[in-house]
């Protein structure tokens, strides 16, 4: 479904409430020394004046229309960012390996991959990213439940 | 030191044995990336940042893994346009018109080959170019103030947003949107908090890490579960026989040629590489006249776009180093990247870090050999990428784009902000919001405000002091006269229109 100019008149609005929220929160920046007559408030100011401006042209003159996908697609994306907030959420409860595990194999089955070899495939990413970044680089990444039971010598 | 010394204390920095590697390194990643349908050289180079920092490579080291790897992308690019006619990114579009027509003839292996031969040409004659081009840089880097400074940061604004096509309205709000995100944390000029939210992690600012993979790696995935079950053509046969040594004849006019034009596109701030395609093509297609068989399979159409897109990657460094002012996404993670380093591209970079500039010039000769080494015999390697299955490639962008941001801070908060990225960048694109604004802006934004704020503490105040000299009001003009760019071509274009209707 494509309304004409619909796009942009939202995403003009949108970029323009951003505006005026940066100004507005701008406005309570107010310390100056001698050495730095502008001090932390005028740039944000200008900044977000730019953002109002342009968002207030792009909502009175919007462009071409934008095709949007289906409903079923745009759902398809909603669960997918959802699995990322779960995928952040679940990194310390349920440890680096097995939270990627989860998410690897249940991006792959979306991707078209059998489950089994999904699962499968998942575990052996999460082992593999644990290995080579907090073995071999030695970036802590959380151990969660598979940490608390193999113990700190585990994988 | 004249530029030969200055160039032969480069390739001692290059052809160390861990610089050397991390070239033949990022060359064959960059190839692979390239090669791989939806995933171009940003996310490759987003994706490896965390890694650079975990390795704890100095500078020169990290930019000459990254340069190397941005190239690689050009050749690798060419190779699912010519096979699939799917265009990895915007600037090889280009490439599929005659690429992929002579694919089906069964002529993908002399494609293949020809456009490695001319990424070749145009990547080593771009980087003949830079080398001659650093000195004079180096010098007129001097004339700049912290007025200047300020001007300049405008004009690279302005350029992105007037030059990059589209909508410039949109351009300069992402430019916006950067220059605030840029604001986020204690200020360094009075210490106290900006846009914090009351939020401890948020006062060292919004990592540039997470920002870009969030907007290039989760956005493209995202992007990807959209389009996914689209139809995908099978890979049609490499084919046999290979190139003749008239082709390499015939073609080389049109590499150089369209090496030129892909440089000097290259070097505008907010042009690069989608800009000089289509150029290079269209100046083959006149200059070939109308009995030749462009778009139907000619081997100058694929040799041009593929030489210019190369030749303009080599380019956008320039202003990048020299200026401070990416031109194109890939350059501006580059200098976010060198900036994490406290290295501060722009005008004084070729004078205080002439070490790591000329490293990365000899460097980038060095990568544009191995890359065709790697991309003449082992071209069928690559092409098996092609059949990665989507269910393995996708899932391990995601599990790279979460660790990398783990890596950064250990903070949920960031992979959060990565998710939000990612849904922003993708809704951003869709709505025709270019997103390579939003990145200068937020690598520029400290700079900018840094140097406004000494500008206005030298003049007390006064606000000619930003177009005192000639230099910045030069500088301004330029800026006003890219911004009414869309208008003025408009306005020529349009009364050309009339005419010969």
């Amino acid at each position: 479904v494509t309304v004409r100019g619909r796009t942009d008149r939202v995403l003009g609005l949108a970029l323009a409430a951003l505006g005026l929220a940066a100004i507005w929160a701008a406005q309570g920046l107010e310390v100056r020394f001698l050495g730095d007559p502008v001090g932390p408030k005028p740039f944000p100011t200008v900044a977000g004046s730019v953002l109002l401006a342009c968002g207030v042209l792009v909502a009175v003159r919007p462009g071409p229309p934008v095709a949007w996908p289906s409903a079923r697609r745009l759902g398809a994306i909603a669960a997918a960012a959802a699995a990322l907030v779960l995928y952040a959420l679940l990194m310390r409860p349920l440890g680096f390996v097995l939270a990627t595990a989860l998410a690897v194999a249940l991006s792959a089955m979306v991707f078209g991959g059998r489950p089994l070899v999904s699962v499968l495939f998942g575990l052996g990413v999460g082992a593999a990213l644990h290995a080579l970044f907090d073995r071999l680089l030695e970036i802590p990444l959380p151990g969660g439940v598979l940490g608390a039971v193999v113990g700190p010598v585990g994988l | 030191m004249d530029a030969f010394g200055l160039l032969a204390a480069g390739f001692a920095t290059a052809l160390t044995p861990l610089n050397l590697g991390l070239a033949v390194a990022g060359a064959f990643v960059g190839t692979v990336v390239g090669a791989l349908p939806g995933i171009g050289p940003v996310n490759a180079i987003a994706l490896l940042l965390p890694l650079v920092y975990a390795l704890k490579l100095p500078a020169t080291s990290a930019l000459i893994l990254m340069a190397a790897t941005y190239s690689g992308g050009g050749y690798g690019g060419r190779i699912a346009a010519i096979l699939l006619n799917v265009p990895g990114d915007p600037s090889s579009v280009m490439t599929t018109l005659d690429g992929h027509p002579m694919a089906r003839r069964g002529e993908g292996a002399r494609a293949l080959a020809i456009t490695a031969i001319g990424s070749f040409v145009g990547g080593t004659s771009a980087v003949v170019l830079l080398t001659l081009a650093a000195p004079t840089i180096a010098r007129a880097g001097l004339a700049f103030g912290p007025a200047e400074y300020v001007a300049l940061v405008a004009l690279a604004l302005a350029a992105a947003a007037g030059i990059g096509g589209g909508s410039a309205a949109k351009a300069l709000a992402a430019g916006a949107i950067g220059l605030l995100l840029a604001t986020v944390g204690t200020d360094s000029g009075t210490g106290i908090e900006r846009f914090t939210f009351g939020e401890l992690e948020f006062l060292d600012g919004i990592d540039f890490t997470v920002v870009v993979i969030g907007l290039f790696a989760v956005a493209e995935v995202l992007e990807l579960i959209e389009r996914r079950g689209d139809a995908v053509e099978a890979v049609p046969e490499v084919g046999r026989g290979g190139l003749a040594i008239a082709d390499i004849v015939m073609t080389l006019p049109t590499m150089l040629r369209s090496a030129l034009a892909g440089f000097v596109v290259g070097v505008l701030p907010g042009a690069g590489a989608t800009l000089a395609t289509p150029l290079a093509y269209a100046i083959e297609r006149r200059l070939a006249g109308p009995n030749a068989g462009f778009g139907k399979g000619d081997i100058r159409g694929v040799a041009a776009p593929e030489t210019a897109d190369n030749a303009s990657h080599a380019g956008s460094m320039i202003p990048m180093l020299a200026l401070g002012i990416p031109g194109s996404a890939t350059t501006a993670v580059m200098m976010g990247a060198l900036m994490l380093y406290d290295i501060t591209p722009g005008p004084l970079l070729f004078r205080d870090n002439a070490p790591l500039v000329w490293g990365l010039i000899a460097s980038m000769y060095l990568a544009n050999v191995v890359l065709l080494v790697l991309n003449l015999p082992l071209i069928r390697l690559f092409v098996r990428m092609l059949l990665v299955p989507p269910w393995v490639l996708y899932p391990l962008v995601i599990a790279l784009a979460f660790t990398g941001v783990w890596a950064v801070n250990n903070s949920v908060l960031d992979l959060l902000l990565a998710t939000g990225f990612g849904v922003a960048g993708w809704a951003a694109r869709k709505a025709g919001m270019p997103l390579v604004p939003l990145l200068l802006g937020m690598v520029l934004g400290r700079m900018l405000e840094d140097n406004l704020r000494r500008a206005m503490a030298l003049s007390g105040g006064d606000l000619v002091i930003l177009v005192g000299s000639p230099l910045a009001s030069g500088l301004w003009i330029a800026c006003v006269v890219v911004l009414l760019w869309p208008v003025l071509a408009g306005a020529v274009l349009g009364r050309r229109d009339r005419a010969e209707v």
